[in-house]
C-alpha cells in the first residue's frame, strides 16, 4: 500500500470570477513535511484553507480533488463528503493552526474550555481526563505553570503564548496531518524559531503529516522535506528541499532564494536583489507562463506562447518551466 | 470590583441631585397657579392665600427646594395635592404595573427577536432574511398609539379574543400584594385569575414589545453577521465542532454584548412609563400616573416620580454594565 495521506489533484479555485489556484496538485505520504512557498496573493493559504473546507463563502472549486486517508483507512473526498463525515476529521485527523494568534482564540472563553472542547466532541472522555490531557500537552508545549494557564482568557497571554495555543487545539486529538497556515508570521523572531523548534519536534515525536505554508524560504528551509513553490496560484517547482534550495530549477525560484539574507554575507552583496515588477492580477494573468514579465530568462515567443508543460528532472522533482533544462545545465 | 461599585453608587447619587434640580425647577416654572387650580377660579384671595401657605408655595424657592430635598432624602415626597395620599405611595403602587408590562413586552422582544435575528444573518441574502428584515423596518418605525388602537380594534371590537383594557375585568377582586398582576393571581391562588391577568396583559405587551422587537432583530442579524467572519470562528470550525455548536458558543455568544446593550437601553426607556401604551390599554401604570400628575400640576407627584424613574434607570443601566462584565472577560479586570 503506497497511498498518499492527503492527495490534491488539479485542483483550481476561484474567488467569483478571480482565479486563485491553477491545477494544483500536491501529495502528502504519512509522517512527511511538505512546505508551499509563495508570495502574498499566490494562493498558498486558500490551498490550506481548502483542505479543511474552511474557505470563504464566495470561493468556488472548479476542478480537481482532495482525497484524504482517515486513519481507519477510509479515503475521503473532502471537496465533496457530508458535513458529518467532514466534523469528524476536522480536529480528529486534520488540525489545522493559523496565521493570527491575536484572533484565532474566542475572546470570551477560558484557554482550557477552548482546548478540551475539542475532545468532548471527538472522544468520549471524561472531563477530569480531557482536562488532564490539556495541562499535559500544554506542559509538553513549553508553557510554564500549565494548570494556571487553563484558567486563563487568551487577552492575558502574549502572542507566542496564544499560538503555543492554538497549536494545542490543533494537536490534542493528534491527527495525523497538521496544517499550519504562516504560523509564524505574526511574531516576534525569536519566538517564530521557538515555535517552528517545537513544530520540528513535535512532527518528530508524532509521526505527524504537515501541510505548512509559509512566504518565507528560511522557514521552509527549517521544516521542509519537499518544497512546493507557488506562483499566481500555479504550481512552479517542486522538489526535496535541500535540492530546491540548493539548485533551484525556476527563475522564480531561484530569485527567490537570491533575495533572502544569510548570515556572514559581506558588505558588497549587502543590497539583496529584489523581484522586479509585481504579482500579475489574478484576473490578468498572461496567457504564456505567468512569471514571464518578471522573468530574467524570458525569451519571446516561447514563454509568453503558451503555458509551459511540467518538466520532470530525476524522480521527484518537477518544474514548469519552457528553459529549464537548458537553464539548469 | 467594590472600587468600580462604590463609584456607580456616588454616580447615582449625583444623577438623583441633578434629577431633583430639574424636576423642582421644571415644575416651577410652569405657568400657572397651583392654588388657584385647586380651588378654581372663584376662590376668594384670602382661601387663596391661606392654601399657598399650606403648600408653603409662599417661601422663597431655595426654601422650597431645601423642604422637597430633606423630605426626599427621608422618603417623603409630600402628599399628592389630588387626593392627599403621600406622592411616593402613588408612585410606588403604579410601578409594579409598568414593571409587569415592561417586562412581558421585552421578554416576548427578546424571546422572538433573538431567534429571527439569527435566522436573518444565518440566510442572509435570501428571501428568508427578506422576509425577516422587512417587516422589522415597519416596527421600528410604527406609531405605538396607531398600532395599539388597531390590535384593540381587531382583537378585541372586532373579533371579541380579548379584553379591551384594564388589568381585570370588570367586578372581579383580587387582592394585590405585589403590585403584580400575574403574581397576585398565582398567590390567590385561583387559576381563572391567572388565565385573565395573562389575557388582560397579551394585547399591551405585544403593543409595547414591537419597536424593541424590531431592534433587537436587527441588531442580533447585524452583530451576527460581523461575528460570523471573526478567526476564531474558523478555528471552531477548525476543531471539528458540529455547526450549531458553532452558531450558539462562536458567533452568538461573542454577539451578546451590544444585544444586551440594546436590551438594557430599552429596558430603562419602558420602566420610564410607556405613557400610550397604558393609556390606550386603561393601565394604572407610573407613565399615566405622571402624565395625569403633569397635568393637574400636582408637583409632590411629578417629583416623586421623576426621582424614583431617574433610580430605575441608572440601576438598569448598572445591571447592564454587570452583565457586560460576565459576558465579556476583557472587561473585567478594567
Amino acid at each position: 500500500m503506497n497511498r498518499s495521506l492527503l492527495s490534491v489533484e488539479d485542483f483550481s479555485l476561484s474567488y467569483g470570477a478571480v482565479p486563485a489556484l491553477h491545477q494544483v496538485s500536491i501529495r502528502i505520504a504519512r509522517g512527511e513535511s511538505l512546505v508551499i512557498v509563495g508570495e502574498s496573493g499566490s494562493g498558498k493559504s486558500s490551498l490550506g484553507l481548502a483542505v479543511m473546507r474552511l474557505l470563504p463563502r464566495t470561493a468556488r472549486m472548479t476542478t480537481g480533488t482532495i482525497r484524504f486517508l482517515a486513519s481507519d483507512g477510509t479515503s475521503h473526498e473532502l471537496t465533496t463528503t457530508d458535513a458529518t463525515i467532514l466534523q469528524r476529521l476536522r480536529g480528529k485527523e486534520i488540525g489545522m493552526i493559523f496565521q493570527e494568534p491575536m484572533t484565532s482564540l474566542n475572546p470570551v472563553y477560558r484557554i482550557g474550555d477552548q482546548i478540551t472542547e475539542a475532545i468532548r466532541f471527538h472522544e468520549a472522555l471524561p472531563r477530569t481526563a480531557a482536562r488532564d490531557r490539556a495541562v499535559a500537552l500544554l506542559a509538553h508545549l513549553g508553557i510554564a505553570e500549565p494548570e494556571r494557564r487553563m484558567a486563563a482568557f487568551p487577552h492575558e497571554l502574549s502572542g507566542g503564548l496564544r499560538q503555543r495555543v492554538v497549536i494545542a487545539i490543533a494537536l490534542v486529538c493528534n491527527p495525523s496531518l497538521l496544517i499550519a497556515d504562516e504560523p509564524t508570521t505574526a511574531l516576534d523572531v525569536t519566538v517564530q524559531a521557538q515555535i517552528l523548534d517545537l513544530l520540528k519536534r513535535l512532527r518528530g515525536e508524532r509521526g505527524m503529516a504537515l501541510l505548512f505554508v509559509t512566504h518565507h524560504l528560511g522557514v521552509a528551509r527549517e521544516i521542509a522535506d519537499r518544497i512546493l513553490v507557488l506562483y499566481a496560484g500555479r504550481a512552479v517547482e517542486e522538489g526535496p528541499a535541500a535540492a530546491v534550495i540548493a539548485h533551484p530549477l525556476h527563475p522564480y525560484t531561484r530569485a527567490l532564494l537570491q533575495s533572502v539574507p544569510r548570515l556572514g554575507m559581506n558588505k558588497d552583496e549587502m543590497t539583496l536583489p529584489a523581484i522586479g515588477g509585481a504579482v500579475p492580477d489574478p484576473a490578468q494573468v498572461p496567457h504564456g507562463c505567468a512569471f514571464a514579465p518578471r522573468c530574467p530568462s524570458f525569451r519571446s515567443g516561447l514563454c509568453d506562447a503558451a503555458p509551459p508543460p511540467v518538466t520532470t528532472f530525476g524522480e521527484n522533482r518537477s518544474v514548469r518551466c519552457f528553459r529549464a533544462a537548458e537553464l539548469a545545465a | 470590583m467594590l472600587d468600580y461599585l462604590a463609584g456607580r453608587f456616588a454616580q447615582l447619587l449625583i444623577v438623583l441631585f441633578g434629577v431633583s434640580v430639574v424636576v423642582f425647577i421644571a415644575m416651577h416654572l410652569l405657568p400657572g397657579d397651583v392654588a388657584t387650580l385647586l380651588l378654581g377660579d372663584r376662590a376668594t384671595a384670602a382661601s387663596l392665600a391661606r392654601l399657598r401657605h399650606q403648600l408653603g408655595l409662599d417661601q422663597p424657592v431655595i426654601v422650597q427646594y431645601w423642604r422637597f430635598l430633606s423630605g426626599a432624602l427621608s422618603g417623603d415626597f409630600g402628599t399628592s395635592l389630588r387626593d392627599n395620599r403621600p406622592a411616593f405611595g402613588e408612585v410606588l403602587q403604579a410601578f409594579p404595573v409598568t414593571l409587569e408590562l415592561t417586562l412581558s413586552a421585552l421578554l416576548l422582544a427578546v424571546a422572538i427577536g433573538v431567534p429571527l435575528g439569527v435566522a436573518a444573518a444565518l440566510n442572509e441574502g435570501t428571501w428568508i432574511d427578506t422576509a425577516i428584515t422587512t417587516p422589522t423596518l415597519f416596527g421600528v418605525s410604527m406609531p405605538v398609539f396607531w398600532l395599539g388602537l388597531m390590535v384593540l380594534l381587531v382583537f378585541s371590537e372586532k373579533l371579541g379574543w380579548l379584553p379591551v383594557g384594564g388589568l381585570m375585568p370588570i367586578g372581579v377582586h383580587m387582592a394585590r400584594p405585589t403590585g403584580l398582576s400575574i403574581l397576585d393571581a398565582v398567590l390567590s391562588g385561583r387559576s381563572g385569575l391567572v388565565w385573565q391577568a395573562l389575557r388582560h396583559l397579551l394585547l399591551p405587551a405585544a403593543t409595547l414589545a414591537t419597536i424593541p422587537l424590531a431592534l433587537i432583530t436587527r441588531i442580533t442579524r447585524g452583530e451576527m453577521l460581523s461575528s460570523m467572519n471573526l478567526d476564531h470562528v474558523r478555528t471552531a470550525r477548525a476543531k471539528g465542532l458540529p455547526e450549531s455548536r458553532v452558531i450558539r458558543a462562536h458567533i452568538l455568544r461573542n454577539a451578546l454584548i451590544p444585544i444586551v446593550t440594546v436590551i438594557g437601553l430599552q429596558l430603562g426607556l419602558l420602566l420610564s412609563g410607556a405613557v400610550l401604551t397604558e393609556t390606550i390599554f386603561s393601565l394604572p401604570g407610573l407613565g399615566r400616573l405622571m402624565v395625569d400628575a403633569i397635568l393637574a400640576r400636582d408637583y409632590p407627584v411629578v417629583q416623586a416620580g421623576a426621582v424614583f424613574v431617574a433610580t430605575v434607570f441608572v440601576l438598569v443601566n448598572l445591571g447592564v454594565d454587570l452583565c457586560y462584565a460576565v459576558l465579556d472577560p476583557r472587561i473585567r479586570r478594567q
